[in-house]
């Protein structure tokens, strides 16, 4: 069962921050969403795992389609 | 008309790629024709900085937007049959009370031990094979021709809301995909 103090982590909810993961694809997170999202990351286990999920995916998903690695 | 070796072993997945993103296979073979030309005749200056496939696919690129831009409208894309709020199995994913259903999220680490980087690719491009066709399009418009969101609702008739959801959904509909994929090379 999810530990409330995680659902609501950074003030936002796993589906939160799974949208901001992906809108951070099309824009740039303004400093309250990137706050939010970090905090939520940070306490947050399956999110975390999400994220690392993404994160692979994303840089396979460059790589199938021919951009160039991006530069941390 | 016969291809140099080194491009003709690419032809078939470039056709996969144009077709996925035209949704028209005629349209996808002249994108692919002239992207064959283009690097046939450039193929001299091909410096090998980045692998032959990536080049290729960034040709390909140029091709389906100016197909785009130069108002030769791709095949219309034609979002009527899906409802937004439709499920598409991302319902599943998340509990009522907006958390992740930990059963959907699968194993943290990629397999890549496992799985060498090709099966990786090949396990990504079956995953958007799967995606339905005319979000899958949308999703290209963005993801490989770098459109912005603006200019895709333009291009679309979406409004900006609209194309953030189903942009969304496809990408959690890849991740739930290819987290299934690792797993299942366990």
């Amino acid at each position: 069962m999810t530990d409330p103090s995680d659902l609501l982590a950074g003030g936002i909810r796993c589906h939160d921050a799974a949208w901001l993961v992906c809108d951070a694809r099309d824009r740039s997170l303004d400093d309250t969403e990137r706050h939010a999202l970090d905090t939520h990351l940070a306490r947050c286990p399956h999110c975390k795992v999400a994220g690392q999920q993404f994160t692979t995916l994303f840089s396979l998903l460059d790589e199938y389609l021919g951009k160039p690695p991006v530069r941390e | 008309m016969e291809w140099p070796a080194e491009l003709a072993t690419h032809r078939d997945f470039l056709r996969r790629l144009a077709v996925m993103q035209m949704g028209n296979p005629f349209e996808a073979d002249d994108a692919v024709q002239e992207t064959l030309i283009a690097a046939a005749l450039g193929l001299r200056g091909y410096s090998g900085a980045v692998p032959m496939r990536a080049w290729l696919v960034g040709i390909l690129r140029h091709k389906i937007v100016d197909v785009i831009r130069s108002r030769r409208r791709m095949t219309s894309i034609d979002m009527s049959g899906y409802e937004l709020d439709e499920h598409l199995g991302i319902g599943d994913m998340f509990s009522a009370d907006g958390a992740w259903q930990p059963e959907t999220l699968g194993i943290a680490e990629c397999p890549a031990d496992t799985l060498g980087r090709q099966q990786l690719l090949d396990l990504v491009e079956l995953c958007m094979q799967a995606l339905p066709p005319e979000p899958a399009r949308i999703f290209l418009m963005r993801e490989y021709l770098g459109m912005e969101t603006s200019e895709i609702a333009a291009e679309t008739e979406l409004s900006p809301g609209n194309l953030r959801v189903i942009l969304h959904r496809a990408r959690l509909r890849l991740r739930a995909c290819v987290v299934r994929g690792w797993g299942e090379t366990r």
